[in-house]
Parts: structure tokens; sequence; C-alpha cells
């Protein structure tokens, strides 16, 4: 007996989607509902409707985190897209030692965020860490800069922190972009004249564009739910300038200890990063 | 066909969501076997004190070298009836904040335990600003896999977990006789609702003020005796340490940057001028309390860093010789004396009680919340009674002395500063027991971590700069009653 | 000369590119170099300001303290059994989804596909009190097991899709021409497509190791003791209460470090060949 196409289709993919059901769409829908209840440690459960999400809504410190959300994220994308494209770029031209330098250029990527937290917080540090003291040895400033005591250095301070973690991966997308152009493409246009600004406008860019836009989308999407970074740098501190969306739902959940708004905010969360998503990769496929 | 699997498994997924949302209090038979007032009366069993000996290799663990110290081996009496209430009990498991190779008396007393009863204890070493997610968790999950929980604030935090019955109250521990061993602030500060204690404290700790006697004399200051005076003393140090030492250094340095530090302050302020936080159920922030709290950084010379300082980060400064002045906890004491910590200081640092309130004289006045542990009571009756037996043990004078003599915190039994030992070997024995007699605490309404977030992101506003203390002041108000 | 001009020569002298890359690798390095260092301090002097760049009298005393006294080395196995276990059920169950979706579809495979992504969208902390309690019913807190289901959750969903990029570039004739030639679907895909798509295979499992690897908060909810804990929570043994042992935390973070450092080491190459191929056709 043969089966058709499809069902074939239906039957390789039915072991993982076992897993989806169990470990997906199983804690998606607890959201959901959860979302719809009240939902804290001191009154007993009930249906809510729609009054979480309303608490939510009107909530000064939501909207706050909502803005730091997408300067933050806004932030470590803009700073790991360039990066990551810098680093491929160069490490795309340079022929001698490339498998060193490729393992060097990762090596960021092999630290976990924990111990990453840990380590900028201590290089940051305005008694015993590097940061003032080598800024000083420069003599770029006089004394040391306490980064964590001012609003925008200490956003500054994460945003580096956390794409100094991404750059790798997205310089490895990126790299891996560069390599399927054929060499003759370039070729061809050294002989039309054009130098290597001309070369990347022509050749590069469009070419790994694709490749570098899902690098952006992954990006984007992880660092606007992130937490562990900010957790250990500032957790939101000061005075909330690092206050983002998952503090917030943290607070909701471990501070009020209720767990229908902490449903619903991260339902929020879920539906802003999806239509964004939605609107991304709608633009980029409708465009080819 | 389709249509109805995922229907059924909708359906299926809906039911387990119930079953699993359905965190609803039950109630847990007690540890009725234990006569606790034989043999003789409780008071005289947690009391009893044995001679203070070197400690023996069996009793170290977890990375802990005990061997070559001493500490108070016997003297706890275990009540009647202790070995049938557990049956055939053999381990229970306890959350601990940090990691046990800062908490050499825990790891003491629960060898000295596991000796005495054969119930060996197992700590779970969890990073303190995950202990709480943890202990939720557990919690909400009904879940046996924890016995005690730690809890760390307990003003703050035993109210939430004892509303919905998500840990287990030991009254029957705290008879009235036995409850004038502690300070109010101590008992206060493990009560959960309608009054019951919930908790046994392990260790606790005093704030006190420290300074740099020679800061002090070069640059002509008094020593501070109450917090008014404190803000003055703390801006001459700034302008003449400033002047003279160049930058990076200050007068003074505080942690407010982690919720915690901000509380302990916030409380003790309050309590030097004789007054509560919570009034009427409520949370209230006392104006002047605010300003003075404020005055540190506006009028005064407390350095701004100060709101990225986490609770050990200041301290740290201090050790380096960069401030004249802070408040910090009893475990200073301890390793302000550390020269591999605090080289730069060796000699030069005096240790003094919380300052007092202008026109009200009580020095010594801060925060008497233990870090506590309290009863998961969804765990098997005699695992229950097994718990209790620790938490009785811990609570005890030959508990409460390991704590003070081996780890340097407070005891939370205030006669153990009475032992010739702990008045001959332990740092600063007056100062420490002036501050534990004047320990004080209250049980806050649940919202207050919220109110506790809020406090801080005004406070750092002020300190910051973009708020006048005013401004900010009227705004957390009206925060604080959007929550209440 | 136009000034583009100028700086075009510049850029493409291949020592510019050789200057560069030095100057960001050395800014990219500098942290993990510096942590390196500070693992061979003394204690007293990763307390000393200014700070010291190397170390002044280099000491073993804090990797003796890691290796011997603390229970690291225990931590690095769970980490590889967790690891390996998660690495292991994602790739097996990921190829075949990966492979259904993207050469066999289906009605309803862009929804699947879309509901992965979505998934992957939803703040694993606010997960954490369900799957405590799915965890605690089946009685797995505490186990392997439980990490590796949990890892296996966070995970799948971004390997199914990496792959499924992979196998989309795959040229399906060849498929086809195999199942002419008398092979099973599944022998053909066993037989030609895997071994074909094996760079790119490997480099999805590496990062699916990376990942899981560093993972942190769930390792830490839902483990009680040292027998099952991963390193990234073990790791957190130095970072005391009152006296912050810098020393022991980075020669610690070396060891956590460590696994990853030397397989980007070995592996890059593959890991860019991998995505490579999946990059011929978008």
């Amino acid at each position: 007996m043969k089966i058709s196409d499809s069902k074939y289709g239906v039957i390789i993919t039915t072991p993982g989607l076992v897993i989806i059901i169990a470990l997906v769409v199983f804690p998606l829908i607890i959201l959901l509902v959860t979302s719809f209840l009240r939902y804290t440690a001191v009154y007993p459960i009930s249906f809510t409707g729609f009054k979480n999400y309303r608490y939510i809504l009107n909530d000064r410190l939501f909207w706050l985190g909502l803005q730091k959300t997408i300067v933050y994220a806004g932030g470590v994308t803009l700073l790991t897209f360039s990066g990551g494209v810098i680093l491929a770029l160069l490490l795309s031209k340079v022929t001698r030692g490339s498998g060193i330098f490729r393992s060097l250029a990762m090596f960021s990527w092999a630290v976990p965020l924990v111990i990453s937290g840990f380590m900028w917080r201590w290089i940051f540090n305005p008694n015993v860490g590097i940061f003032s003291d080598f800024l000083m040895k420069v003599g770029l400033i006089s004394e040391p800069v306490p980064i964590f005591s001012n609003r925008i250095l200490a956003m500054l301070g994460c945003i580096v922190a956390d794409a100094w973690v991404r750059i790798p991966f997205m310089c490895i997308f990126t790299l891996a972009g560069i390599e399927s152009i054929p060499r003759q493409l370039y070729d061809a246009v050294k002989v039309d004249g054009a130098d290597c600004f001309g070369a990347f406008r022509h050749i590069t860019l469009p070419l790994i564009k694709r490749m570098v836009l899902v690098g952006l989308l992954i990006t984007s999407m992880i660092t606007f739910r992130t937490i562990d970074v900010i957790f250990s740098m500032t957790a939101g501190g000061p005075g909330r300038s690092t206050y983002i969306l998952s503090l917030y739902l943290i607070e909701q959940l471990w501070l009020r200890v209720n767990y229908g708004t902490g449903s619903a905010t991260g339902v929020i969360m879920l539906l802003l990063i999806s239509s964004f998503a939605g609107l991304y990769v709608y633009f980029i496929f409708k465009k080819e | 066909m389709k249509r109805k699997t995922v229907q059924l498994l909708l359906a299926g997924a809906v039911i387990i969501c119930f079953f699993a949302a359905s965190a609803l209090p039950l109630s847990a038979v007690g540890p009725g076997d234990i006569n606790w007032d034989k043999p003789g009366s409780l008071v005289e069993r947690i009391t009893g004190q044995g001679p203070v000996e070197a400690v023996p290799p069996e009793l170290e663990g977890y990375g802990v070298k005990l061997t070559g110290k001493k500490g108070m081996l016997t003297g706890y009496q275990l009540p009647e009836g202790w070995k049938k209430a557990i049956g055939d009990v053999k381990r229970i498991v306890l959350l601990n904040s940090g990691s046990l190779v800062h908490d050499p008396a825990t790891v003491l007393n629960a060898k000295i335990f596991e000796k005495m009863t054969g119930v060996s204890v197992e700590l779970i070493e969890m990073r303190d600003e995950l202990l709480w997610p943890k202990t939720l968790s557990v919690a909400m999950a009904k879940s046996t896999d924890v016995d005690l929980f730690y809890i760390d604030r307990g003003m703050m935090d035993i109210p939430h977990l004892s509303a919905p019955g998500w840990i287990y109250p030991v009254d029957v521990l705290y008879p009235p006789e036995a409850q004038k061993l502690f300070s109010e602030g101590v008992l206060m500060s493990m009560r959960g609702i309608r009054g019951k204690f919930y908790a046994t404290p392990l260790s606790l700790w005093s704030e006190y003020l420290f300074y740099r006697p020679s800061w002090l004399e070069k640059a002509g200051v008094e020593v501070p005796e109450t917090w008014q005076e404190l803000v003055v003393a703390s801006k001459k140090l700034d302008d003449w340490a400033s002047a003279n030492l160049g930058p990076g250094y200050s007068g003074m340095v505080c942690s407010i940057g982690d919720p915690d530090s901000v509380y302990r302050l916030w409380t003790m302020i309050t309590y030097a001028k004789d007054e509560l936080i919570v009034k009427e159920g409520k949370i209230s922030i006392d104006p002047e309390v605010w300003k003075l709290f404020t005055d540190l950084w506006v009028k005064g010379g407390t350095s701004k860093e100060s709101i990225e300082y986490r609770w050990p980060d200041a301290p740290e400064v201090f050790a380096k010789g960069k401030a004249g002045l802070i408040i910090a906890g009893s475990v200073f004491m301890k390793n302000f004396g550390n020269p591999e910590f605090a080289g730069a200081i060796q000699g030069d640092w005096v240790v003094k009680p919380a300052p007092a309130w202008k026109g009200i004289g009580i020095r010594g006045r801060s925060l008497g919340e233990p870090d506590t542990w309290a009863i998961n009571p969804f765990i098997a009756p005699e695992k229950k009674a097994a718990a209790m037996l620790w938490l009785d043990f811990f609570r005890s004078y030959q508990g409460q002395f390991n704590e003070l003599y081996v780890e340097g915190n407070e005891s939370s039994m205030k006669i153990v500063y009475d032992h010739p030992v702990i008045k001959a070997e332990v740092e600063f024995p007056d100062v420490r027991s002036v501050a534990v007699a004047n320990h004080m605490g209250e049980t806050f309404p649940p919202q207050a971590p919220e109110v506790l977030e809020m406090f801080k992101e005004y406070l750092h506003r002020v300190v910051m700069g973009e708020m006048d203390p005013d401004t900010a002041l009227e705004k957390l108000e009206a925060d604080i009653d959007l929550m209440q | 000369m136009r000034p583009r001009d100028g700086v075009a020569k510049i850029l493409e002298k291949p020592a510019t590119s050789y200057i560069l890359l030095i100057i960001i690798l050395a800014a990219m390095l500098a942290p993990i170099v510096f942590t390196a260092f500070t693992s061979f301090k003394s204690r007293q002097e990763t307390f000393s300001w200014p700070p010291t760049y190397f170390p002044q009298k280099p000491t073993l005393q804090a990797y003796h303290q890691v290796i011997f006294e603390s229970p690291i080395i225990k931590h690095l196995r769970n980490s590889l059994i967790i690891t390996l276990g998660t690495t292991a059920v994602v790739m097996a169950g990921g190829l075949f989804t990966a492979y259904g979706l993207s050469q066999y579809k289906f009605r309803g495979s862009g929804v699947v596909l879309l509901i992965f992504i979505a998934t992957r969208i939803v703040p694993p902390i606010s997960l954490l009190v369900p799957f405590y309690i799915i965890m605690s019913f089946l009685h797995l807190i505490n186990t392997f097991t439980c990490l590796i289901i949990l890892n296996t959750f966070l995970w799948y969903p971004f390997a199914v899709w990496m792959l499924k990029s992979f196998f989309d570039a795959f040229p399906r004739d060849l498929i086809d021409s195999a199942i002419v030639d008398g092979c099973t679907r599944t022998r053909a895909f066993l037989s030609i497509v895997l071994p074909i798509s094996a760079a790119g295979i490997a480099a999805v499992a590496i990062i699916t190791f990376l990942w899981t690897w560093n993972e942190f908060l769930y390792g830490m909810i839902f483990t009680n003791t040292r027998d099952v804990q991963p390193i990234t929570v073990g790791a957190h043994y130095f970072v005391g209460d009152e006296l912050v042992q810098w020393d022991s935390i980075a020669a610690t973070a070396m060891f956590v470090a460590l696994p990853g450092l030397i397989f980007f080491s070995i592996a890059q190459r593959a890991i860019v060949k991998g995505l490579t191929a999946g990059a011929i056709k978008g």
C-alpha cells in the first residue's frame, strides 16, 4: 500500500508533534487560561474575564516597562546587528589563520549569561573594575564612573553586556551568508571597476540580506523577553531606569503573587512579539 | 476524526489545568505525639547549656572546615515522645539562603541534630534572589520535595504564605513563657494571619554605625549620636574627604540598590522615632522619616553611588578605606577585622549602636527580623514532627549560641549574651546586646513587597536629583494609595 | 582623488582587515581574558585598587579550591548528562519533524511551524509554576529527566526551525530520483538526505548543546541537590554572602565556559559550513 506524500508528512512529523503538544502547546494553554483567572495567594481561584488585562493596561509600570523594553531590545539588536555584520565581513576577508580568528570571535557566546552578567557587573564596578581604571589610564576620565548610578549609562551598560553575548550568533549567520556567495561575482564587478563599497552594495548586501534578516528576527525576539543580564546587573535600577517588561512580569508573579496578572502580562508580551514578528516576516516575503 | 482528537486534547489540557490550579489550603494532622513540656518544661528544655568544646571532625560537612574551632555541642534536650512521632523518617530537606560555606553554624547544628536524632538534614543551597520563586513554586504546586522553607524577610513573606495555608503554624513551640526569651521584633516577624506563629528564627542581624576615628578627628567631627547629627557629620566628612583625599572618597556609604537594604534603613529610621510603618493595617510613610532618609543624600554627604550598591557592596567600599561612615550589619564586625577583606582600615574603625532620633533617645534601634525556617504543610505528619524538632532545636540556647559564636550573627535568644564565653570571645558583645534588646518588628500587609519597590524607585529618583523629596513623597503616596 | 576612493583603498588592503579584526576581537575578548587572569590572582589582589591587570603573584589557589574543595566536577558531569540528553532528544525528534514540515507539506503544516515560533516567545519565567505543578505531579523534581524535558521545551522549536531551512535548501530531485530507483521515503531520508546535510545538522546540534549548557533558571528552580544541578547553578557556590570570592568565581567561570570554548575551536568550521548549506536557497 502506498500512502500519499502529505500523509507521509503527517506520519514522520508525529513524534515531533507529540513533543510540541506535550511541551509547547500545553503550557501555552495554561498561560491563556490563567490569564483570565483571579489567581492569587490570598483569595480562592475564580474566573474574572478581562479584569487582569484591564489592570495591566491601566498600570503606569506596564507602560514604563514597555518603553524600556523597546529601548533595550532595540539597542541590543542594533548593536548586535552592526557588530555581527562588521565582524563577519572582516572574517570573510581574512585568509591566513581564519580558523583561529573565527574561533576567537565565537568565544563570548560560550559564556553563559549568568556568568557574563557577573563579569560585566564586576568590570563596570567603580571600585574594583577595570573599566573605570582603563579609561582613567587612557586619560578619558579623571575619576571612576559609576555606570549603574546613572539612568542612561546603566541602560547602555546592560545593552553592551547583552549584545556582547549575542554578536557571535549574528556574526555566524552573516558569515554563512557571505560564504555562500560565489567568488566569481566579485571578480565580475572588479572588472567593471567597482570599489569595495560598490561590491558590498551590489553583491554582498542583496545576497546576505535574507540570512541577516533571519538572524535579526531571532535576536530581536529573544531580547524582547530576555531577563538574565538585567536581572544580574541592575535588577531594574536605578530608579526603574532599566525596568523591562520581563521584570514587570516577575513583579506580578513574585511580588504581588498574582498569577492572573502575571499570565496576562505573558500573553500581552506574546501578542506584541508575534505581531511584530508577523509584520516583519510579511514584509520580507512580500518583497521577494 | 482529526477535529475530535484536537478537542479531546484541548479538553484534557483544560482539565489538568484546573486540577493543577486548584491550590486550595489543606488541613493537616499535627505531630501530636510529642509532649513539648516533658522532660522538664519547654523553657528548661530549650535553654539547657553544655560546655563549649572543640568540634570533632565528624561534625563537619558541606565543605565547611570546623576542626580546631569550638562550639556548644550539647545542652538542648529533645521532648518526650519524639521517637514515636517521627516514625522512620531518616531525612528532612531544607532550603538555605546562599551557599553553606558561609554558614558554618548551620552546618554544625545540622550535624549535631543528625547525631542526636538520626535524622539527616539535607540543605539546598539557593541563590538568595531565587529563594522566593522556589518557595512559591513548591508551595503553589503543593509539592513535598522540600520540607522546610527558608524565609529571609518574614515580615513581608509570612503574610503571603500563611494566608493561603502554605506554611504550617507552630504555636505549640511558643507558649507565653517561651516568648519571653525572644525580643518583640523577632516575635512579630514570625507571625502570620490571626497572630499565629509560623516560623522559628535561625540567624538574626542588627544594623550598626561604623566609623573611622582618624577621619572624624582630622575633619573635626564629633561622633554622631542621632540621625540628624549623622546627616551633618556625613556632610562635613564628605567635604573634608573630597578636599584632602580626592575623588572617589565620600563621607558616608550606604547600600540602597536592593529592596532589602532599603527596607532595613527605612524601618530603622522609623523605629528610632518610636513609630511603626503599618498604621491601621496600611503602610504609611512618615514625612519626617522620608525627609531624613532623603537628607542623607540631599543635605548629607552620602555617596550617590549608593543606589547601585547591593547589601555587601557598600561595606566593601568602606573596607577599602573610601568612606568615613557606614550603616552595616552584624557580620561586618567580623569582616572589617579580617585583613584579607579590609586591609585598608585595620585598627581604624569603631562600631556603635545605631543612631537615635533627635529628642527620642533610644540608641541601637534596628529591625529585628530574623531569617527563619517554616514548615511545608503538605508533607507527611512524621516529617512534620521531625521538622518541628529541628525548629525547636535551632531556636534553642544551644542552636543560637552556635549561630553567634561560630558564625558571628546575632542570637535571637537574648540570654545568650550573658554567657561568659560570649562576653570574652565574641566581637563587641556590649554593642550587640544593646542592639538585640532594642529590636523592633511588625507584621506587614501583603502589598508590602510592591510598596517597597515603589519606595526604592522614588528614593533613587531623589538621589539622582531628578525629583525633589517633597514631590517624590507626594507621588509615592499616590502610588501606594492605588495599591492598598 | 575623492575621499571615498582613499578610504576604499585602505579598506581593500588585506592588512587593514587584520588590524581592524584584531582591534575588535581584543575588545570582545578583554572581559574573558581579564577573568582568566583574575582566576590566577590571590584573593587579596582581587580586592585591590587600582585593579591589577596581570596577576602579580600568579597562584593556582583558586583552581585548587574549585577543583578539590568544591563539587564542581560533579556539576560538570551533571551538565554533560543534561546537555547530551537534551541534544539527543531534540535532534532525534527535530530531524523528522523538520523534514516532514519541509519536504512533505500537509494541510496545517504552516500553522504547526507558526506555533513553534510562537511558543519560543513565551517568557520562560511565566511558565515556572505550571511546569512545577506538572513536574511535581509526575514526581520528577530533582531528576535529570525533568531538566532534559524542560530544556527540550526551550530549544526544540529553534532546532526545528533551523533544520527546516536546511531541508528546504535540499535539492528535491535527488530525493525523487532515489525514490524512483526503488528507495522508500524513509530510506531516502536516512541514507541520502542525512549524510549530505550532516554539516548543517551538526551545526544545529552544537548550537542546541551550547544553549542547553548555558541555561540557568530552570536548572536552579527544578533541582534540589548537587547530584543533579548543572554547572551554571553550581557556579553560584562562590557568589558568597559577605565576601565575594572573585578569584574562585573567575576560576569557576573558566570551567563553565571551557566546553563551549573548546567546542567552538573544533567545530566552528562545521557550523559555518552547515549554515552556509542552509543559505544556498535563502
